[in-house]
């Protein structure tokens, strides 16, 4: 990669950067370190920051932190809602998660940003959200029974006046 | 010329702004801007940007929606804006792209 002006200030050069301070993003969450042997492009006078082709491996670098952090958030919270009075079966079912998935996302699994960002939601007032999810689980499921209930007083055939 | 040199390797590079954080991450960005890049067309050519760097700047369709493209023409190839369009923008040859 050839050295060149930076857009930004105009007076650095950009090039090649290790070491420590830099970070990146991926989804929704930002300052992700990146590790200090990655190489990245950045600017010697303003330290504006340019992607180029080690992209790549700068993401491949900072997944496992990515994903450490949706695993703390999502525990954080879960372990808020069971705080709140909810038992762990009860919350993945009302969630829709197979059964020990927050248990697994504790240990190993990296939960989606979607999932994080629920659980994050529901903790924020734990017995007053939970109460309003199974709420609305019971009305969409109610919803249902009534309308095939008025699909079948639509189809019952009329009978014929004497 | 631009074509060439963003398809060469470290030929392009994209200014990390908000704006970019758009895109998922960093290499979805980099990915992002060189397809923008190939597959410019000189109907979404708006003006050239005549300052300390000279930048060309277009309205392309993206997944069916306008989006602005700056970037330097002098090699390597600077993407500096790439983002939706924030409002309709009328090309150098008559074309309107809405946001």
């Amino acid at each position: 990669m050839t050295k060149f002006r930076c857009v930004q200030c105009r007076e650095g050069m950009v090039r090649p950067m290790t070491g420590p301070g830099r970070t990146t993003w991926m989804g929704n969450l930002r300052e992700l370190p990146i590790p200090d042997q990655i190489a990245t492009l950045g600017c010697e006078s303003c330290g504006a920051q340019y992607i180029g082709a080690e992209a790549a491996s700068v993401t491949e670098a900072v997944r496992p932190t990515y994903e450490a952090r949706l695993r703390e958030l999502a525990a954080s919270a879960a372990d808020a809602l069971l705080r709140a009075g909810s038992r762990s079966g009860d919350l993945e079912r009302l969630l829709g998660l197979s059964q020990g998935y927050l248990a697994r996302v504790r240990s190993r699994k990296a939960p989606s940003e979607g999932l994080t960002l629920l659980l994050m939601l529901l903790a924020e007032k734990p017995r007053a959200r939970l109460a309003e999810a199974r709420r609305l689980w019971e009305r969409a499921s109610n919803a249902g029974i009534r309308t095939k209930a008025k699909r079948a007083r639509r189809s019952r055939p009329v009978r014929a006046a004497a | 010329m631009v074509k060439g040199t963003a398809a060469q390797p470290g030929g392009l590079v994209v200014l990390e702004t908000r704006a970019i954080m758009f895109f998922g991450d960093a290499m979805l960005a980099h990915a992002a801007a060189r397809e923008a890049i190939a597959s410019l067309r000189i109907t979404d050519f708006v003006r050239t940007i005549r300052q300390e760097d000279i930048c060309d700047a277009y309205a392309i369709q993206r997944d069916g929606k306008g989006w602005y493209l700056k970037f330097t023409v002098q090699p390597p190839v600077v993407v500096i804006s790439l983002h939706p369009l924030e409002h309709a923008t009328t090309t150098a040859s008559g074309r309107r792209v809405e946001p």
